[in-house]
């Protein structure tokens, strides 16, 4: 299990690749998730859980798109892959099982 | 984005340099783009340099644990790996040649230990007054009066008391200024404090301005500092002394009461002054209210009690404040209120100079020296560099041994680099092994060696986190000093030379003897200057001071009821038995302090001269057997003596008096007193100084009383002292000492540079033998199969005993030799510090010679005596 296994910030750092679709770089991930969650998170930080989800093979990467204001530096554009696509299907099934076997408790995911 | 070349804002450098140092390439280019992304978004809605702090930040956060780990595969990697094997090699070698391996680690612990000692006890002595936030606005006026020289210096601390004020409210640079009396009753700093029914001796009672809680640092704990000691009668007292007289219950608005008399409000307690203040305060007293206690006229001009300390405005220079003194003396003083009308020119100090940068008189604790600091953390160094140097000689020494790996190192493809940085690996290793010792041992020995230096230091890293910083600094400095040098001599062996075997030249031997020469220069210089020192010390022990030492008890009477009663005490005394003199008088013949100018009637002019000056009764000439050259001394027979008075040789000689006797002087009251006898000269300071011109009046009623003692039941005549002191006073303790030990205590100072360069001196000798110990029985290793050979044909012990130790003996001679003229030089140097000293002597160069041969030879002798003693058979049947 564990070499599936996705933490709970790998799970919204996949999100977020997904959210940006093909913009999914470093600096976009960066703010979409300081936008989202509310608090800076640090290039540091992303950049591990990206690696490691990459380790994992549930992202793909690819150079390109240098532009002057990086320093002519090139970007690099992640992807999910069908196993990453699958590891956020189960995660998110994983939890809705433990929702529902909630005892007296209902709750409206529709908000 | 526009780019724009001429303002282009480019982030630092440095971090990207970092980075790509740390982690693998594949990633650094998204990495640096990113970065250099951020960083013009944030020049968009931010500053410069916060964009650029930001940057770092980012670039820094980067440098995660599992980052590294995950990037680069440390684990995977070569470098990793390597340092594995390093490790693991250093440990094997570190077994294999065990006896090497303690020489160097005993060394470099022992170094270590010194070093680490020296440098916390000269941090600790420059922080001293750092605490304060004003420290660099803090100044303090000192005098100084040309001509007179007083203990060796014409600076002197104390000043006037009107100074404060009118400096504050005249001169626009002084933002505040407070005054700082410490009332020294009977010459003693102790004063007797009563609360409620219960009587204190406290040392650090001052009297003091309000604006002193506006100058320097206090941490207040209860009452408002703004109003601290502005009104009559109050007093501010520390934390621990709140505690000790109240205990548990608030003293504030409570009372004490000085001299156990007068009774001060408390109106404020503060946090106690840390130790490392050159005064300390415990107990501080409203400054007016005091003088009126002392009936002192604090409005007068004339007399110097205070210390006086500034607080200067932001921006004001101190030197356009001293071009102005002139003109506030003439305002105040022209008619000459100057006590003794000499000439004498105010100065300012800064705060932060008077512990390590001052020699002034009459100041409030002993001061240090910032040159001694240097010598001390100069000769730290210099342990650490004997270390050192075992080091490199027996590795060097030690390299044969390890050709053979170095070269199939080398086969295998072993860079130099490579090599460097593994040796540089041990000796890093083997450094830091010597570190954790040493402050193992440091642990158990520094409350000793705090006792020693009479600081309290400690190795709390916590609390001194630079400590951390010069730790790793020293271990690093220990590590590459020691080990660079063996690094590239063992790194450029040849690899097919080393692997067939060949001698490897030794040609290097020439530094290692070198640096043997460099060690036992340094030795010899220090086991020559200890012995200097304590050829002095007894010197000053065995020198004919002039008066008596021994069987002499001094009591000190700090009543001054009992003072006025002083002349039937004394007779009370007189007829105890055991006690065959008593005597009291103003200042014992060992320390006199007291000084003026002369004075006599129909004096033309004002003396430039200053004579010490010393009260004495009946008998004290004679219970310390001072000399009488002329004349008579102080007799009963001549009845009331007050009209009389002596002088020293000195005296006489500077005041040019053919025939002193009968001439008329005046005294401190202004009375007439006739000149009737000349002592002999005696040492009435320490070494330290001149004998300088004295005179001697008459008083009886002078409460520091001398008792001769006859040398049997000591104690029991002192307990009968003891009982006849309780019937005359009950207020005060009775306090009595050695007059013997207070004669040593001048030498205190220098009792501990004896002893501190005795410790210096052994430790230095022990390491440089340790390395001795490792190179000779490397030299005897060597020579085994040649001794055998010789042997074989015929050659004496004697004769191989020569050829082994002949190199060594002249090696540790030489050094000699180069130690002698620097030690001659510093030690004359030390000499000069006393007006009379001995002299360093060809005896104390040969004494220490021979005890360098002696030690060496203890040294060198164990190994070198095995290698002469072998059974040739046995060395030589293996081929």
């Amino acid at each position: 299990m564990k070499g599936s296994y996705l933490g709970e910030f790998q799970e919204i750092v996949l999100l977020a690749v997904l959210v940006l679709d093909d913009n999914a770089y470093g600096v976009a991930i960066q703010e979409e998730l300081g936008r989202r969650i509310g608090r800076n998170i640090s290039r540091g930080a992303l950049h591990s859980a990206l690696s490691r989800l990459e380790a994992k093979s549930f992202l793909e990467s690819e150079m390109g798109g240098a532009t002057a204001e990086r320093g002519g530096r090139q970007k690099r554009f992640y992807f999910l892959t069908n196993l990453g696509k699958k590891a956020l299907v189960d995660a998110e099934q994983l939890r809705r099982q433990f929702y529902n076997s909630l005892p007296g408790l209902s709750l409206d995911f529709s908000m | 984005m526009k780019h724009d070349p001429q303002n282009h804002i480019s982030p630092p450098k440095w971090p990207l340099q970092l980075l790509k140092y740390l982690l693998e390439n594949d990633y650094l280019e998204e990495i640096e783009g990113d970065l250099a992304e951020s960083f013009e978004e944030n020049l968009k809605v931010c500053s410069r340099r916060r964009a650029r702090t930001l940057y770092i930040r980012e670039a820094l956060r980067f440098l995660r644990p599992g980052m590294i780990g995950m990037t680069t595969g440390i684990r995977e990697s070569n470098r990793y790996n390597m340092f594995k094997h390093y490790l693991l090699t250093t440990c094997r070698n570190f077994w294999r040649h065990k006896s090497y391996s303690f020489l160097n680690l005993i060394g470099l612990t022992a170094g270590l230990i010194a070093f680490i000692l020296i440098v916390l006890y000269v941090q600790y002595e420059f922080s001293f007054d750092q605490h304060h936030q004003n420290k660099d606005r803090i100044y303090r006026v000192i005098k100084e009066r040309s001509n007179q020289y007083y203990m060796g210096t014409n600076l002197n601390a104390l000043t006037r008391a009107p100074m404060a004020p009118t400096l504050m409210e005249e001169y626009p640079e002084v933002e505040a200024a407070t005054r700082l009396y410490l009332h020294l009753g009977n010459g003693s700093r102790e004063n007797l404090i009563g609360v409620g029914n219960q009587t204190y001796l406290e040392k650090l009672v001052f009297a003091t301005d309000p604006q002193t809680f506006e100058i320097f640092s206090f941490k207040s704990i209860a009452g408002n500092p703004e109003n601290f000691l502005k009104d009559k009668f109050t007093a501010v007292i520390t934390r621990s002394v709140a505690a000790k007289y109240f205990g548990d219950t608030d003293p504030m608005g409570k009372t004490l009461k000085y001299l156990n008399k007068h009774p001060f409000t408390i109106v404020g307690i503060v946090e106690d002054m840390p130790e490392n203040s050159h005064f300390r305060m415990e107990i501080m007293l409203d400054f007016e209210s005091m003088a009126v206690l002392e009936k002192r006229d604090i409005s007068q001009w004339s007399h110097y009690f205070v210390y006086t300390y500034l607080l200067l405005h932001e921006g004001a220079s101190p030197e356009s404040l001293t071009a102005k003194f002139p003109a506030l003396l003439d305002k105040y003083t022209e008619d000459k209120l100057d006590s003794d009308g000499q000439e004498s020119r105010l100065w300012l100090q800064k705060f932060s100079d008077i512990h390590l940068h001052s020699k002034v008189n009459f100041e409030i604790a002993i001061n240090n020296e910032a040159r001694k600091l240097y010598i001390f953390l100069l000769i730290g160094f210099l342990i650490l560099l004997i270390a050192c140097i075992n080091y490199v000689n027996l590795s060097t020494a030690n390299a044969l041994r390890r050709a053979k790996e170095i070269g199939i190192r080398k086969a295998a493809g072993a860079s130099r680099r490579e090599l460097v940085f593994q040796f540089l690996c041990e000796s890093g290793l083997l450094s830091a092994m010597a570190l954790l010792f040493s402050l193992a041992v440091i642990a158990f020995i520094l409350p000793y060696f705090s006792q020693f230096v009479d600081r309290n230091l400690s190795l709390n890293i916590r609390q001194q986190p630079w400590l951390l910083a010069f730790l790793a600094a020293s271990c690093l400095l220990v590590g590459v000093f020691s080990g660079l040098y063996p690094a590239f001599v063992l790194s450029s062996f040849r690899p097919v030379a080393a692997l067939k075997g060949y001698r490897i030249k030794g040609k290097k031997s020439s530094l290692r003897n070198a640096l043997v020469v460099i060690q036992f220069t340094i030795s010899a210089a220090l086991i020559i200057s200890a012995l200097v020192i304590s050829k002095q010390l007894n010197y000053i022990r065995d020198a004919d001071m002039g008066y008596a030492k021994d069987q002499i008890v001094i009591l000190k009477i700090r009543d001054r009821e009992l003072g006025k009663r002083l002349p039937v005490f004394k007779d009370e005394l007189r007829k105890l038995p055991g006690i065959l003199q008593v005597a009291s008088a103003n200042s014992m013949p060992n320390n006199i302090t007291a000084g003026s100018s002369p004075r006599w009637p129909g004096q033309q002019e004002e003396s430039e001269l200053r004579l010490y000056t010393n009260f004495v009764d009946y008998d004290y000439t004679e219970l310390f057997e001072l000399e009488v050259v002329r004349g008579r001394d102080f007799s009963r027979e001549f009845g009331d003596e007050r009209k009389s008075m002596l002088l020293n040789e000195s005296a006489v000689k500077a005041l040019g008096w053919e025939d002193p006797i009968g001439r008329q002087m005046l005294t401190w009251a202004d009375d007439t007193a006739t000149i009737v006898g000349i002592i002999k000269d005696f040492h009435q300071h320490s070494l330290h100084l001149e004998i300088a011109p004295l005179q001697v009046f008459f008083k009886d009623t002078y409460s520091n009383i001398a008792i001769k003692v006859s040398t049997k039941n000591i104690n029991e005549i002192i307990e009968s002292v003891k009982e006849k002191y309780g019937e005359f006073s009950d207020n005060y303790p009775f306090e009595y000492s050695f007059f013997n030990e207070l004669f040593e205590r001048a030498y205190l100072n220098d009792i501990k540079t004896s002893e501190m360069a005795n410790w210096f001196s052994f430790l230095i000798i022990i390491i440089a033998c340790l390395g001795l110990y490792g190179l000779s029985s490397f030299i005897a290793e060597l020579h085994t199969k040649e001794v055998g050979i010789r042997k074989v044909f015929g050659a004496s012990i004697a004769s191989i005993l020569m050829l082994l130790s002949r190199d060594f003996m002249l090696l540790v001679l030489l050094g000699f030799v180069l130690a002698v003229p620097i030690a001659y030089h510093a030690m004359s140097h030390w000499l000069d510090n006393f007006a009379y000293h001995t002299s360093i002597g060809f005896s104390t160069v040969i004494w220490a010679l021979l005890a360098m041969l002696l030690i060496t030879i203890i040294a060198v002798g164990h190994r070198i005596f095995k290698a002469a003693l072998n059974n040739p058979v046995s060395v030589l049947y293996q081929e």
